[in-house]
């Protein structure tokens, strides 16, 4: 047991370094950060919405778009590198379980998914937070009740929005897991995301009245994908103006439904891979 | 013969199936597996995903629109452009405005729909259209077809009264997403007193909006003009009284405005006390 724990600490580690040097991730870092940046420029269109509103949904619709390429094409490259390297063999004969060589890599771009939400949302806060006391100097008080950010509420989002990411990597490892070619498992892992993104759509058409067939095939499609759309939480968790709340223990659900999606895929994804020939 | 295929049948069924060529492929059946595992997973996930997204759900007004229709296609522009639907509808707002500026309706209309569906948040975006459907359109339309003079009193009274319908029809919708919102039920109250004539539907409008909290100060003062001008004096009288008696923080003019309405309502009252 405790040798598999070194194995796995020791795999997680080396993925992540492998990861870090890519030129891949410092690509999407870089235009995360120029997109998150450039919030403060595009508020220049915003029309109505508040700005500190704007620049937030903005600066977290483009961590989420670039956290989901990062977490898609990252897991594809990190697990295949190994298998058309041979070096998986090499490892697998140690001898490294399956299980753990899968759980490692996954680890391994679990902490790349971390440092990069982590670098992403201290830069986001940072514009939110200046932006936010020019807007105090000049408003004053009426505009600092009204118009706050809960920065509390915004680490909690951003603690989600990382587990939504793993959420992505995991249902990307056990496509990998199936797919024999790069390429395929890139491509059915974004469907998949978006997939899970319009998922709940399902659940709002079956309320209507379906027919029999119909109607079990979409209770299926519901239940084969996450909910990924549960975790669209912003507006209630960091902007005090939206009116309404999210508790403590809805997020704990919310965190709670994620992980449990995460262990389901990898599960799935460290048995398909015991059975496959490398 | 046959009972001896019957009987390798029998004795080895996987074996004659797949020298039959009939077996299914092993990644089929791997991936008929994972569909299957993940489908009792999500059923077992069921219950805990149901309690959180009803909690999600009823944060987001998009996504509790009446009609099914309108609600999937916000779920769709929701699901896919996430956060970038703010800046999106920022531009095609902005291109809406370019053909305004040009005169187009048809142009104008469509996206001014986009806008709206593309991100239904921004009040901005309601208000205009409502005032761009209601008192903009017509008035191209009209200079289209040779001003007042040009075209017959009739035929602009319905022209009018078309355009007065879809701007209240864009009310309407924008209020499904601000339904606390008085400005919107304000321009509802205009098309009817200004486009449609009809005074004590906009009264009625108007008593709507004033009673909001945080609502204009003249939304009542308005609803009382307009219930004088139908012939309910007494209604408006009463009305504005009880309103005022209940209002607070009114500066200096706006008091003094009050004060006069309600003394020249009492005014055309009771004639006798017309010197105070």
């Amino acid at each position: 047991m405790r040798r598999a724990f070194r194995q796995l600490w020791l795999l997680a580690r080396n993925t992540f370094v492998e990861a870090v040097r890519q030129k891949f991730f410092h690509f999407v870092l870089l235009l995360g950060v120029g997109l998150v940046g450039s919030a403060q420029f595009f508020r220049q269109f915003d029309f109505g919405a508040s700005e500190l509103k704007f620049i937030f949904d903005f600066g977290f619709g483009g961590i989420w778009m670039f956290g989901s390429i990062l977490a898609v094409v990252a897991s594809v490259q990190l697990f295949y590198n190994e298998i058309e390297q041979r070096t998986a063999l090499t490892l697998l004969a140690k001898p490294v379980y399956r299980g753990v060589f899968v759980l490692g890599k996954f680890l391994g771009v679990a902490a790349l998914l971390l440092v990069f939400m982590a670098l992403m949302t201290s830069l986001l806060a940072g514009v939110l937070y200046l932006r936010e006391q020019a807007l105090m100097e000049a408003g004053g008080k009426v505009w600092a009740a009204e118009g706050a950010m809960d920065y509390q509420g915004l680490v909690f989002f951003a603690v989600l929005q990382w587990v939504r990411l793993l959420v992505v990597a995991a249902m990307t490892f056990l496509m990998v897991s199936l797919s024999s070619t790069y390429l395929y498992a890139v491509i059915v892992s974004f469907l998949g995301m978006m997939i899970g993104q319009l998922r709940y759509l399902v659940q709002e058409y079956g309320k209507e009245e379906v027919s029999v067939v119909l109607g079990s095939v979409l209770k299926l499609f519901s239940w084969v994908f996450p909910n990924l759309q549960l975790f669209n939480v912003g507006e209630a968790l960091v902007l005090h103006s939206a009116g309404e709340t999210l508790g403590m223990g809805a997020v704990a659900q919310i965190g709670g439904y994620g992980l449990l999606y995460i262990g389901v895929f990898l599960v799935i994804g460290v048995w398909v891979f015991r059975g496959r020939e490398l | 013969m046959a009972e001896a295929a019957r009987r390798e049948v029998a004795q080895h069924p996987a074996q004659w199936v797949k020298a039959q060529g009939l077996a299914m492929p092993l990644w089929l059946k791997r991936a008929v597996v994972v569909v299957l595992l993940l489908a009792v997973a999500g059923a077992a996930l069921g219950p805990l995903e149901k309690r959180a997204w009803m909690q999600v759900r009823a944060l987001q007004p998009e996504l509790r629109l009446g009609e099914l229709e309108g609600a999937l296609g916000q779920g769709v522009v929701l699901g896919l452009l996430g956060g970038f639907r703010a800046i999106v509808a920022d531009f095609v707002w902005l291109e809406a405005h370019s053909a305004w500026e040009e005169h187009d309706p048809a142009r104008v209309e469509g996206l001014l729909d986009m806008t709206t569906s593309v991100d239904p948040r921004p009040l901005f975006f309601w208000q205009n259209k409502v005032r761009m459907l209601a008192l903009d359109m017509p008035m191209w339309e009209l200079r289209r077809r040779g001003g007042f003079q040009g075209m017959p009193e009739a035929a602009r009274r319905e022209m009018f009264t078309f355009y007065a319908h879809r701007g209240l029809a864009a009310a309407d919708e924008g209020l499904q997403f601000h339904p606390d919102e008085p400005e919107l039920i304000e321009y509802k109250a205009m098309i009817y007193n200004t486009r449609l004539s009809d005074k004590a539907k906009a009264a009625e409008f108007y008593r709507k909006a004033a009673a909001i909290p945080g609502s204009r100060v003249y939304f009542a003062r308005a609803a009382a003009a307009l219930l004088d001008e139908v012939g309910r004096t007494q209604e408006a009288y009463d009305y504005l009284n009880a309103y005022y008696a209940a209002m607070t923080g009114l500066n200096a003019v706006q008091d003094a405005g009050y004060q006069r309405q309600l003394r020249e309502l009492k005014a055309k009252l009771s004639p006798e006390d017309l010197q105070d």
